[in-house]
């Protein structure tokens, strides 16, 4: 049963358009809302005059801040996003007034009637002018959201006495999350006289907590419910809807939907976070690594979010899994009035990979090595004192994936430079990456996860569980756990999750839900199997709770219990007429530690690599004075069907881990995160040049190329 | 009132001024087809119009008088549906499925030569990079449901609906709908549309011959131009253009016409039919005239179009037809994409240079760059010569920087493909003259 692939539970059902997403539900007598959108990135607000729109056709209220009966701040580490802004907005997304109407069309009218008196301020849209003395203060404490300083030794003698070392500067795009589903939800008052809201989220406790704030109520008067819906990739994790949803409902008493327009949600909603990245990576003349000095800069945009963390994240991914003599890693997280970066797959990482991966084929060359062997003379081990400081606990296991690798067609031998076209006119090369990629909150931020499994007095069982199920399959793997420990089908086990009303199995993200919750689950169905067996009849419900130990901790958030580690090359044609790249062939090699089931791990593997697709080679904002101009499908460049190759391989090389009895390792994230690097590196194979800037577009490499041909 | 066909019953909707997506969702509570974009990207809303896969937010409720539309609901249950739900579901094809209705329907409704390549152009999906998809349809070959594609949608002759568009100047003529449906956005209620399916002329639908020009009908569908075999023999260029029109879902309602009324300097169309010296036909209740479609064109999203008047088709002289030409797209992705820029070059025989060639996107209209096709027909055509001729073409264009690209590259790459489709087009030539 662990270790088959099922079809997931709810798959035929979305597949026949039967299954209710958030964006599909309605109450009657519901009540539409609209947002208006500060639309400029700093301003002080002189006035808000809502007369005219509150008498528009169809409009039931008007909300501002004023109307706003608990706290006018939210935020998942610290309040410090306004709901409804008060005196002032910091990006061009901040929300001014909420409009309820009886129609959407009449709300969306209704919001262009609201006048708002603006003093625009100076606007800080480069994170690199943040902490210059005259910058605007964006953030109530300054500019400065977050800091870390990690590593050990002395890194400034050991890259001086390096016989080699690589330099590279680098900025990172604006990712959007483009899940499918936009921000939806609906939110009524239920029979408890609880104000109900039903949304897509990924993490229901968190939600309530912040809502119940809003509104200045107990907890138990507010209830969360995230169904599966049409993705979220971390942009689910901050409040979207579901304030404004309340905050109706409460004025009204009405029941409410909002569901956001693509335009709102790529114009406004958070993103991964831009980093300015500079790394100093050095060896001696055999090849051993010395040195690792990275700087990182992240733009967390107007408002903390998840700030800190994705940058504790990155600052303790950024060295790589190697061992270094000495490593200095410091990072800051600024406010600017970009927009509002948060959660996005792969958390940080996607952004400092780009730093180690490329400075590794830099080196190799430098001192005539092959990179794999590179890289494998200075793999982490057991024991071993990682970059940023910490101890990593158990083997790295990528020699493992690395003996499977040369077996394949891509890394079998390693090619020469070469600058000759095909008769296609396209130059031809080869790249690849190694990706280690933490899973569960880090040290200090992991809760842990509780579930119950109960039998009814009928005998069927349910899992009881708050996950939200964002797509990737996590209840099916849940419910595959428990039959196994059951011996029963994975379908026999009925679902009950999703809600603040069951067990607090808290968030789905950071890779976290088949680790974590997955080994609660383990243990409810351990323990319920125990109860079986010893032959107790009638209804039954047995509770456990699973946390990793973590052994020591470098910062909040750092380390992370276990790391799931992959290699993962590309084969890509750039054609010399265009400077299109073209992805031909991917093919990774990952250690997926315990796999439950081994469709959904390869699905997230292959889904990732897309998203690392678009993050290296076309997705970025495009942005004037902080309004971001492609917010559309039609000018937000994502991958279609022929932007993916049709000849992508996944291999499983499977070692269980020893951080969680299932053994398993968190993979959501590591498919997304070498796809750049990996391109990087093949481009520099055909280009002899390391870009500054990602996603490398066609306009960066043409002159580049266009040099490199003459 | 009007009236069609939804999953074999018979809806009437009052009022016009709606897509098709908002009375399924909104008026029928019918939520199988999903709100993803409302602009026919992403293909979540995929439903069959007379069996063909359509995107519902681009659809206005007045060209369905007399269609037939099948939703995921209905074809669900059918063999065919049932089959490709259950290849998806099986093979790990959903995540998080937003997005799998929408597939359904494209792949049932494929053309029947279509991979899942072909096919799911038209559908972004975020949660399975396309993989376990591609692996699903294989696995699900049921045959495409074609059913009649002519239905009974017209019921005004042509000089009826000519009258009526003569005397009602506010009127605008709507074909497939998905440049001006999204350009009205939230607005589309306040327009009064004229639905082009209704004219009972079959001449705008067809190619034909006429004194040993071809004829192409303003209302055919980029799809049908993609299929048909006339037009792959005789103006494979416009083959190549259709293919990198959209996708599926926006070549089977988007015409020729409506590419040229639109006059985009972005609109792949354009440059095609300046380079093969095609004519518009514009008719009017009082009148028809026949201009080149360079004259016709005069401005960004501004043609010689009279209040009144038609697009009827376009007129491909004989000199052009058969003989080599090429169209390359350069668009930020492999498909569904707008250009950054295009390049139309056909082979004439009667030409100084030998050929005629049309850059799109890099001016506000199709850009001829004379001063280089002039420099093109006095030299050895080596590559000090077409080098010398790129720099004149390079010139000669005026692109712009915009979100999508910058003024420099368009130049510099309008430069490269002009090289690369004269080295082809002229041995090409060559061979033909040598054989």
């Amino acid at each position: 049963m662990i270790g088959q692939s099922i079809q997931k539970w709810d798959a035929l059902d979305k597949a026949r358009g039967a299954f209710p997403y958030p964006s599909d539900l309605y109450r009657d007598r519901c009540v539409h809302l609209r947002v208006l959108r500060a639309g400029r990135a700093h301003a002080r607000i002189v006035s808000i005059n809502t007369n005219v729109a509150r008498q528009a056709s169809g409009v039931v209220r008007v909300l501002t801040h004023a109307d706003i009966p608990g706290l006018n701040r939210f935020g998942l580490i610290a309040p410090d996003q306004p709901v409804l802004c008060h005196d002032r907005v910091r990006f061009c997304g901040d929300a001014v007034a909420l409009v309820v109407a009886e129609s959407e069309q009449e709300a969306r009218h209704a919001c262009k009637l609201i006048h708002v008196e603006y003093e625009d301020l100076p606007a800080l849209l480069d994170a690199r002018q943040a902490l210059a003395p005259d910058a605007p203060q964006i953030g109530p404490d300054g500019n400065l959201c977050h800091e870390v300083d990690l590593g050990f030794g002395d890194v400034d003698a050991a890259l001086a006495d390096s016989a080699h070392v690589v330099r590279l500067t680098y900025s990172t795009g604006r990712q959007e999350h483009a899940f499918l589903e936009p921000e939806a939800g609906i939110a009524w008052r239920d029979e408890k006289q609880r104000i109900a809201i039903t949304c897509g989220g990924q993490n229901p406790f968190a939600d309530q907590k912040q809502i119940a704030a809003i509104l200045g109520v107990p907890l138990e008067q507010v209830h969360v419910s995230h169904p599966p819906m049409g993705g979220a990739f971390g942009g689910k994790e901050d409040l979207n809807v579901q304030a404004h949803l309340a905050l109706a409902v409460h004025a009204t008493g009405r029941p409410a939907r909002y569901v956001y327009e693509r335009e709102e949600s790529i114009g406004y909603s958070v993103k991964r976070h831009r980093f300015e990245v500079d790394v100093a990576v050095g060896c001696d003349a055999t090849g051993r690594l010395t040195g690792f000095r990275a700087g990182l800069l992240a733009d967390t945009g107007a408002y903390m979010t998840l700030g800190p963390a994705v940058l504790v994240l990155a600052a303790e991914h950024a060295s790589g899994p190697y061992r270094f003599q000495a490593s200095r890693i410091q990072g800051k997280a600024v406010h600017t009035n970009t927009g509002n970066a948060s959660a996005f797959r792969g958390f940080g990482n996607p952004q400092v990979i780009l730093g180690i991966e490329q400075a590794m084929d830099a080196l190799a060359a430098k001192c005539g090595q092959n990179p794999i062997e590179f890289r494998v003379q200075n793999l982490l081990r057991g024991g071993d004192r990682a970059g940023a400081g910490h101890i990593v606990r158990n083997d790295v296991t990528l020699p493992r994936l690395i003996a499977a690798a040369r077996n394949g067609p891509l890394l079998r031998a390693p090619e020469a430079e070469t600058l000759r076209p095909d008769e296609d006119g396209r130059l031809r090369a080869t790249g690849f990456a190694f990706v280690w990629q933490g899973f569960g909150l880090g040290a200090g931020a992991e809760p842990g996860s509780s579930v119950t499994l109960r039998r009814d007095a009928n005998g069927q069982f349910w899992l009881d569980c708050s996950s939200a199920d964002l797509g990737e399959g996590n209840l099916s793997a849940f419910q595959q756990i428990a039959a196994s420990m059951l011996g029963c089908a994975a379908h026999d086990i009925g679902l009950d999750s999703g809600s603040t009303d069951n067990t607090n199995s808290w968030s789905t993200n950071a890779s976290r839900s088949v680790v974590v919750t997955g080994n609660a689950v383990a243990k409810a169905a351990r323990q319920l199997a125990v109860r079986i067996d010893a032959g107790e009849n009638g209804a039954l419900a047995e509770t456990a709770h699973f946390a990793p130990d973590f052994p020591e901790k470098l910062t909040l958030g750092a380390p992370h219990v276990g790391y799931s580690y992959g290699i993962q090359a590309v084969r890509i044609a750039l054609d010399t007429a265009t400077a299109n790249v073209t992805v031909e062939e991917v093919e990774t090699w990952l250690d997926a530690g315990t796999v439950i089931n081994p469709d959904g791990v390869t699905g997230q593997i292959e889904g990732g690599l897309a998203q690392g697709l678009g993050f290296a080679l076309s997705e970025d904002l495009v942005q004037h004075e902080g309004r971001v101009l492609n917010n559309r499908f039609s000018s937000y460049i994502l991958p279609t069907i022929r932007d993916v190759p049709v000849d992508v391989r996944v291999h499983l090389i499977n070692h269980p881990d020893a951080s969680n009895p299932l053994g398993a390792r968190g993979i959501a994230e590591v498919g997304l995160t070498p796809a750049a690097p990996a391109i990087a590196n093949a481009l520099a194979r055909c280009l002899g040049h390391r870009f500054e800037q990602f996603p490398i577009t066609p306009e960066a490499i043409l002159p580049v190329m266009e040099n490199a041909l003459s | 009132m009007i009236t069609f066909q939804l999953n074999d019953a018979p809806v009437r909707i009052a009022h016009g001024g709606k897509t098709l997506l908002q009375v399924l969702r909104d008026d029928l509570h019918l939520s199988g087809a999903k709100t993803g974009c409302g602009e026919g990207e992403c293909g979540a809303c995929t439903v069959l119009v007379d069996g063909r896969p359509v995107c519902s937010c681009l659809v206005v409720t007045e060209t369905l008088q007399g269609a037939t539309v099948t939703t995921i609901e209905a074809l669900a249950w059918t063999p065919t549906g049932a089959e490709i739900c259950s290849a998806l579901a099986r093979a790990g094809g959903v995540q998080c499925g937003f997005c799998t209705p929408g597939i359904v329907m494209a792949w049932a409704g494929r053309h029947r030569d279509d991979t899942p390549d072909d096919a799911l152009e038209g559908n972004l999906c975020r949660c399975t990079g396309y993989v376990k998809i591609r692996a699903a349809l294989e696995q699900a070959p049921c045959l495409p449901q074609h059913r009649g594609t002519v239905s009974g949608k017209a019921d005004l002759s042509l000089q009826d609906g000519l009258a009526r568009l003569a005397q009602n100047p506010e009127l605008v003529p709507i074909a497939g709908g998905t440049d001006l449906v999204v350009r009205a956005g939230h607005a589309l209620g306040a327009l009064r549309l004229f639905s082009l399916e209704r004219l009972d002329a079959p001449e705008l639908h067809q190619v034909f011959w006429e004194d040993g020009n071809l004829v192409i009908g303003a209302l055919m569908r980029w799809q049908d131009i993609l299929h048909n075999p006339v037009i792959a023999r005789f103006v494979p260029i416009l083959r190549d253009v259709a293919h990198g029109v959209g996708s599926p879902q926006v070549r089977n309602a988007a015409t020729i016409g409506g590419n040229v009324a639109t006059a985009s300097p972005a609109g792949d169309g354009l440059p095609a039919l300046v380079a093969l010296q095609a004519h518009v036909r514009l008719i009017h209740r009082d009148g028809c005239r026949e201009m080149p479609v360079a004259a016709f064109i005069t401005g960004a999203g501004r043609t010689q179009r009279r209040a009144g008047e038609l697009i009827a088709g376009f007129v491909i002289p004989a000199k052009c037809l058969g003989q080599p030409q090429l169209f390359t797209k350069v668009g930020p992705r492999r498909a569904q994409a707008i250009s950054k820029l295009s390049l139309a070059t056909v082979g004439v025989p009667d030409d100084p240079a030998g050929i005629s060639f049309a850059f799109g996107a890099v001016g506000p209209v199709p850009m001829t760059c004379p001063k280089a096709h002039h420099s093109l027909a006095s030299g050895m055509r080596d590559d000090a010569h077409l080098n010398a001729v790129a720099d004149l073409a390079m010139s000669e264009i005026t692109p712009i920087d915009d979100m999508r690209s910058t003024a420099a590259y368009r130049r510099r790459v309008a430069g490269n493909l002009f090289m690369r489709h004269c080295r082809v087009l002229f041995s090409r030539t060559a061979r033909r003259g040598g054989g």
